[in-house]
């Protein structure tokens, strides 16, 4: 039952994080293990979703300070999405594929907690007032921390951008 | 509105989350600056692409194993909590303790000097319990010589007569008086001489020298 919610949830999490099918399969079977060894302390007032994400995203943040992921490169794109069924014609499709790429790759350069923040929030669509609980911090900060991490990534699709205009 | 502002409110001003105040003068910049409305436009790509992100499917061997994973620590568990039993602690710790004292030995650098000591204060053990069994054994033998006349001694003091007999024996300048004994020390079967300087307990030794 367990498995079947949220192995979906915690493998794409892992895998929006981590950027490599192989680590996110491992670190989706750590979080569990570590999700059943804690499954006593579990405190039924609280939101369960949040509490387990909440242990997802610890594990997953502490693992990367850990082995610094930041050095390594991630999966390719087209690996293992595929392109977008859009109504927009094929230029448009393009184009929106080519920001997924570098979206997908500029994902690397920011920390840990920028970074789960912004898989919370535009990945999976989560509310702020989630996120504060699962991040366990003021509504303010995830709001900031939102901002900061969408504006470096944008700045790196502006760049692009740009450089594909000159060319 | 300066751009650095404009860049910090772009992102609540996207999702609706800004006071009409603030609204009107990002509205008012985004007019004027073209950056600022590239940028604007390209924070909405930016999170239309992550919006776009689809979920990935979890493989078939990732589940099985995750299903596994409560089996796996039952057994574990299982196994465990046998060690674990506060009743088994005391245990543990001794066993833990001795393991140590057994690895301080066999990982000690001068494990061969350690042995020889060993050997040989066992050796003078052995030895000193020689010694003191070969003593006892002579105690022993030398009780039974002196067996009889003890037994002479102790009758002489249970006969009968609590008189001051002052029957002397002299030797060497030194009177031996027999104390409550009516019984002459001439009729004792041993004479003085031959008795041990333990068994003349019975004897007080008078000080006083003949002229």
């Amino acid at each position: 039952m367990l498995v079947n919610t949220y192995s979906r949830r915690i493998f794409n999490m892992a895998f929006h994080f981590s950027g490599s099918y192989e680590e996110a399969e491992d670190l989706t079977q750590d979080i569990f293990v570590k999700l059943y060894n804690s499954l006593k302390k579990f405190d039924f007032k609280k939101n369960f979703t949040a509490w387990l994400l909440t242990i997802a995203k610890n594990y997953l943040i502490d693992e990367y300070r850990r082995t610094k992921w930041e050095k390594r490169t991630r999966d390719n794109f087209d690996e293992h999405f595929l392109p977008s069924d859009s109504e927009q014609g094929p230029e448009e499709n393009i184009l929106k594929e080519e920001n997924r790429r570098t979206i997908w790759k500029a994902l690397n350069i920011l920390s840990s907690e920028i970074r789960m923040t912004i898989i919370l929030r535009d990945i999976q669509g989560k509310s702020y007032n989630e996120i504060a609980e699962i991040m366990s911090l003021p509504e303010g900060t995830v709001k900031s921390r939102i901002n900061r991490g969408r504006l470096q990534l944008t700045k790196i699709l502006k760049d692009q951008k740009e450089k594909r205009h000159e060319v | 509105m300066k751009c650095e502002r404009v860049e910090e409110l772009l992102s609540p001003y996207m999702e609706d989350d800004l006071s009409q105040e603030d609204r009107r003068a990002v509205e008012e910049h985004l007019k004027s600056c073209p950056s600022c409305s590239l940028l604007l436009s390209s924070l909405k790509e930016t999170t239309e692409s992550l919006a776009d992100f689809p979920e990935t499917e979890v493989s078939g061997g990732l589940l099985n194993t995750l299903y596994a994973i409560p089996d796996r620590k039952k057994r574990f568990s299982l196994g465990l909590d046998f060690f674990l039993r506060p009743s088994l602690q005391p245990v543990l710790a001794a066993v833990t303790i001795v393991l140590t004292l057994i690895s301080f030995y066999f990982f000690n650098p001068n494990k061969k000097a350690f042995d020889r000591e060993v050997s040989r204060q066992l050796h003078l053990g052995y030895s000193q319990f020689g010694k003191l069994y070969a003593k006892a054994e002579s105690f022993t033998a030398s009780l039974g010589e002196y067996k009889d006349t003890i037994l002479v001694s102790l009758r002489s003091i249970t006969g009968t007569g609590e008189t001051e007999d002052s029957t002397s024996n002299t030797n060497g300048g030194i009177k031996w008086k027999k104390k409550s004994s009516s019984q002459d020390p001439q009729n004792l079967p041993l004479s003085q001489e031959s008795l041990p300087s333990s068994s003349r307990s019975e004897w007080a030794l008078s000080t006083t020298v003949n002229p």
